[in-house]
């Protein structure tokens, strides 16, 4: 089973805290994104393995868009 | 000494203003939203065709 | 005079207090205060440039609202148009500091002036006080630009002392798409509706419009980069400097710019109170509950005001967002403050 972790609103890709393979936790912090020049943390939503990360930084995300796929 | 009747006054017409004024501005935007939300149905077929 | 003046140019560079501004003005501060430069004298540098443009014709804070109409989304605000009422709640307590400014002694003018500071809106605050108590400038402008610096600081204890946990954790409905139609047509509706109410109002509103116009038609690229960065930057230059200028020490360094300030602080107070409380009290109506925090965004220090309102949120409930939410109130703030300053030169200049 594969979890997305999708973009909460329109932003731009700060930083990516995470690599492929990464044991992650929930609420551990993954991305940061920046909206209304402020940095806010998107933290997953569960424990699991990161299969993909689909933005790197300095993307522009729209709201909805996957931006990590834990498996 | 401050005219008490005048600073109510004050108060009343500008903070009842400022509300009135917003809520007004709140039905026209819905009223205008739904307008154009209909439009663009048919907008887009236009631009479609 | 020159220690206020370095403090805040400090102040400015070290904590990046509203550094854009406070820089000219505590320079203009300390140049204003040196004995015989005289730069403030009729005929003077700063006296043309104080005197033409704010004193007189009060043209550079409209300038100021093309730029910010320009830079300002109002996409959250025609998504929830609900959110305008938390705007409006949130002058409430320029209002009320307009009370207790009488309360303290000041006449009429005065009071309406140092109330609009809680509507944390730099500009409008400048544009009223120079029209009605322009001998209070530099206080009340020094005193709305430190508290909406201020604001992290002073905003989320209110936050926390009025809101409970399970509110502040509601999750909000993801915006609906806005389209480009209604993108557009947001500012000619709310240019008719404001300005037919309050013709007062027409220099703050229509010039905001005008610049959100340019940002949303898509035809104009070039006026609408030129409003949000060299129109703007240009205009708060000498919107600075002059506001500066206007604080010779036997001016400021009265016991009434000790009360501005203290003043100034319960606007702030009472404009974040009434936001939340409105927002709670809209929650016992609506289905779709609102999170309480975006209703203190409704002072508008924008885009400061829904910054906090999301760090005190993520503070409870990680996965939460409510930044998007929040700008809806917050740019309802700045029209709902331009709005109060045209009632007050409506009620108050006969």
């Amino acid at each position: 089973m594969s979890i997305e972790i999708v973009a909460p609103m329109p932003g731009i890709v700060a930083e990516v805290l995470v690599d492929i393979g990464d044991e992650v936790s929930t609420d551990q912090e993954l991305i940061f994104i920046e909206a209304m020049k402020m940095e806010i943390p998107i933290c997953s939503t569960s424990d699991g393995k990161v299969k993909e990360i689909k933005v790197k930084e300095k993307d522009k995300v729209e709201a909805d868009q996957i931006l990590i796929v834990l498996g | 000494m401050v005219d008490w009747g005048e600073a109510f006054e004050v108060f009343f017409v500008g903070f009842g203003g400022v509300v009135t004024c917003l809520v007004i501005l709140q039905a026209c935007i819905i009223i205008f939203s739904k307008i154009a939300s209909g439009n663009e149905k048919t907008g887009e077929n236009k631009n479609n065709g | 005079m020159w220690i206020i003046g370095i403090t805040l140019i400090t102040l400015a560079i070290r904590k990046k207090y509203e550094p854009l501004l406070l820089v000219p003005i505590g320079f203009g501060m300390l140049i204003i205060n040196i004995p015989l430069s005289d730069l403030m004298k009729e005929g003077h540098l700063l006296w043309v440039f104080y005197h033409f443009t704010i004193d007189r014709w009060d043209i550079l804070p409209p300038l100021i609202f093309i730029g910010i109409g320009a830079m300002t989304d109002f996409g959250p605000l025609i998504a929830n148009p609900k959110t305008l009422l938390l705007g409006a709640a949130a002058q409430f307590g320029v209002y009320m500091t307009f009370f207790g400014s009488l309360l303290l002694g000041f006449n009429l003018h005065e009071a309406a002036s140092i109330g609009i500071i809680g509507g944390a809106d730099g500009p409008t605050t400048i544009f009223l006080t120079s029209q009605l108590a322009s001998h209070l400038l530099g206080a009340t402008v020094v005193a709305a630009y430190s508290y909406m610096a201020l604001v992290p600081i002073i905003q989320p204890p209110i936050m926390r002392l009025l809101t409970t946990k399970e509110e502040r954790k509601i999750r909000m409905k993801k915006l609906r798409n806005v389209s480009k139609l209604e993108k557009v047509g947001f500012p000619l509706l709310a240019t008719l509706i404001i300005c037919l109410l309050v013709p007062n109002a027409a220099p703050l509103i229509g010039m905001l419009m005008v610049g959100n116009l340019f940002r949303e038609c898509g035809v104009v690229e070039r006026l609408s980069k030129t409003a949000q960065n060299e129109l703007i930057n240009i205009v708060t230059i000498f919107l600075g400097l002059c506001i500066g200028a206007t604080m010779p020490a036997e001016v400021f360094l009265k016991p009434q710019t000790l009360y501005i300030f203290f003043l100034g602080l319960v606007a702030f107070c009472f404009s974040t109170a009434s936001g939340l409380l409105l927002a709670k009290f809209m929650n016992l109506f609506l289905k779709d509950k609102i999170n309480p925090l975006i209703g203190a965004a409704g002072v508008s220090a924008v885009p400061m005001a829904a910054r906090v309102a999301q760090t005190v949120a993520m503070k409870e409930d990680k996965h939460n967002f409510i930044l998007m939410q929040a700008m809806g109130p917050n740019v309802a703030g700045t029209i709902g403050t331009a709005t109060a300053a045209g009632l007050f030169i409506t009620m108050l200049i006969k």
